[in-house]
């Protein structure tokens, strides 16, 4: 057994031990007996050994009894034992430390137990965290109580669809499976070219007008605070929302100038299954204990006899768990240029709601890059230990073991895809200080789209048994592109956006991989 | 003449203090860890010594468990409030049965909880009528404590 070994197993027996002392109900432990030592006072108000007062079991219990080397169990059912008591602001001080074991009990017994934790022991979840409907799963049998064979360490195991785990989950009853599926995001980021173009305006301005803005309006007050004059918070920064009170309210045109548009968004994202069977804890303790009597006969003077019993102590836990998570970073791209070719536009100076309506050609490009790992990680582990207790608390043939099985395994992956599209669109958009409330359009043209990826023809991975195994020397590469016709309706909603009908005729097709 | 003075007021502001001053609340105790010296829990008296409530705290300090005592007229706990710090709050009320033998010695104490909890406790006397230890059982499962007195 190595030295690693043996400290694991020192460690459960204290454990053990250490439950015994600190916990003084055992009222979760069937059977149990505990016995304080004599010198032990019960602090607690509920279900406390009593104190004797005047040869009486008496209910009244007074802390003020403590003194230096007092041994007491709190409220909390924890053992103490007092170092100082002093006072402080008005209150006694009562400074304690963890006592010995042997200091509080002198037996203890708790018969063998088994604790299976259930859901009602799980404290929280992390955001990003659900518990899969169905609770109780497996396929599992062979995934949780062996080691994986050739066929499942070839690949990772990803669940990618809810109907997958649904369906492992139903295949079978007898074993305590939960899941619980992980869709976080870690880290995201965007930039629009309007914010960008805002911010070079609010430079340009700041400098040019100073901090308030009071310049920019010919109906300047002269008063910051005056939201008429464009002055207060809306303009704080050089921009006057204020307006002159004169212009067009409505006109038409026939061309105009292009608006362009780009956005720039990334993000990294953590998806995941954690599969896992409850931990299960069996074990057992007893305390030593030693006994004293007396040797009297009339030759000799009174002889004392000590009598020890060993005690012991033993523990086990199972558990099994399987996370199979992907990592994926992605950005994605779009740019829009809007030509318009016949635009009609309605200003409302005072409210500065705005309709414009008309006909125009619109040109995007989408695109997206995702870099991503998938990882399936199992792990098993059966870990035991025991020990006799010598008196006072003593431990000795500490022994004990573990089975563990630990299996991962990984791929990378690198996707990408990008469509360009160009028609012509009719269309109308209510807006609100540059603000689109609701917008209506419908059009048609062409697109063409492409995408691919490439991957390993394999893992990357570990097993205990067996060690590291698996190469990345093959990979693939596989692309897929299309063009064709399109026509769609899409209604906009402040920030929400829907297609109402999407139809594509696609009149060429390509795809091909290659392996290398 | 001007010290005598002087020392009577302050001998009879605390002979007030002393006769009037007494208020039903009793000491505060508050015990720590000395290894980390932070506060474990909190008991507050009254008059007579007897807890009232008593706080825990978590490893940080902050209020995990507020208990909250009520006493019959023979000094047995009747009410226990406890509040956690999740906001849950529950009442305890229990019921204490006294058997006493032939000799009047308390023989066995039965407390009774509302929420189903019933412990007995037991106490045995030497053949001179000395208390010399209690067992206290949990009636649904079965477990005891026990404890000797010291002689």
């Amino acid at each position: 057994m190595s030295s690693r070994d043996k400290a694991l197993l020192v460690a459960l027996a204290i454990i053990v031990v250490g439950v015994a002392t600190v916990t003084a109900d055992p009222a979760q432990f069937s059977g149990a007996e505990l016995v304080f030592m004599p010198a032990v006072s019960d602090m607690r108000v509920v279900g406390a050994i009593m104190a004797r007062s005047a040869n009486a079991p008496t209910p009244a219990k007074s802390l003020k009894d403590l003194r230096a080397g007092s041994v007491f169990i709190n409220e909390d059912g924890q053992a103490r034992i007092v170092t100082a008591v002093y006072e402080d602001r008005g209150r006694v001080v009562i400074e304690t430390e963890e006592p010995r074991p042997e200091y509080v009990i002198s037996y203890a017994y708790v018969p063998d137990f088994q604790l299976q934790m259930t859901m009602d022991n799980l404290a929280s979840l992390a955001p990003g965290v659900s518990i899969a409907d169905s609770s109780r799963a497996d396929d599992a049998r062979d995934l949780f109580e062996s080691d994986l064979d050739a066929a499942t360490r070839d690949k990772v195991s990803w669940i990618t669809t809810d109907d997958e785990i649904d369906d492992m989950m139903a295949a079978h009853d007898d074993l305590d499976l939960r899941m619980l599926r992980i869709d976080k995001v870690l880290w995201s980021s965007g930039i629009r070219s309007s914010d960008v173009e805002a911010l070079k305006k609010m430079q340009s301005s700041g400098k040019t007008n100073g901090t308030n803005g009071s310049a920019s309006t010919p109906g300047d007050s002269g008063d910051p605070m005056d939201p008429s004059a464009g002055g207060g918070t809306g303009s704080a920064i050089g921009e006057g929302t204020g307006t002159s009170g004169s212009g067009e309210a409505t006109g038409g045109s026939l061309g105009g100038k292009p608006e362009g548009s780009a956005q720039i968004s990334g993000e990294i994202r953590l998806q995941g299954v954690l599969r896992y069977i409850l931990p299960q804890i069996s074990g057992g303790f007893k305390a030593p204990s030693c006994k004293v009597s007396w040797i009297i006969h009339w030759w000799h003077p009174p002889i004392p006899k000590f009598e020890f019993s060993r005690g012991y102590a033993r523990v086990q836990v199972e558990s099994a768990q399987q996370f199979d998570f992907k990592l994926t970073g992605t950005l994605n791209l779009s740019a829009e240029v809007k030509v318009p070719i016949a635009m009609f536009v309605v200003i409302e100076p005072h409210t500065q709601l705005k309709f414009e309506c008309g006909l125009y050609a619109k040109i995007t490009l989408d695109g997206s890059i995702t870099l991503g790992f998938e990882v399936s990680e199992y792990s098993r582990s059966e870990a035991h230990a025991g020990c006799d207790l010598v008196w006072p608390f003593i431990p000795v043939k500490v022994g004990g073991g573990q089975d563990n099985y630990f299996h991962t395994a990984f791929r990378p992956f690198l996707a990408a895809s990008a469509e360009l599209t160009g028609g012509l669109y009719v269309g109308g958009e209510l807006s609100w200080s540059g603000i689109g409330l609701a917008s209506l359009e419908a059009g048609g043209g062409l697109y063409v789209g492409v995408n691919g990826y490439i991957e390993p023809l394999g893992v990357m991975g570990y097993d205990s048994k067996i060690g590291g195994y698996g190469s990345f020397d093959e990979w693939i590469i596989y692309v897929n592109a299309e063009a064709g016709a399109f026509f769609k309706v899409t209604l906009g909603l402040l920030i929400w956006s829907h297609d109402l009908f999407s139809m594509r005729w696609p009149f060429w097709t390509w795809a091909n991989q290659w392996e290398f | 003449m001007r010290h005598i003075t002087i020392f009577l007021i302050v001998a009879l502001g605390l002979g007030s203090c002393s006769l009037f001053g007494k208020s039903d609340e009793g000491p505060v105790y508050m015990v720590v860890d000395k290894g980390t010296n932070t506060a474990i829990s909190t008991y507050y008296t009254d008059g007579s010594e007897r807890i009232t409530r008593t706080e825990s705290y978590d490893g940080n300090e902050f209020v995990s468990r507020v208990r909250d005592f009520e006493y019959d007229d023979s000094g047995y706990v009747r009410a226990m409030t406890e509040r956690s710090a999740g906001g849950a709050e529950r009442t305890v009320m229990y019921t204490t049965t006294v058997v006493r033998g032939e000799s009047g010695r308390i023989e066995k104490i039965v407390q009774r909880s509302d929420d189903g909890e019933e412990l007995e406790t037991f106490f045995g006397y030497d053949e001179v009528g000395t208390l010399r230890g209690s067992v206290v059982r949990s009636v649904g499962t079965d477990s005891v404590v026990m404890k000797d007195y010291d002689e």
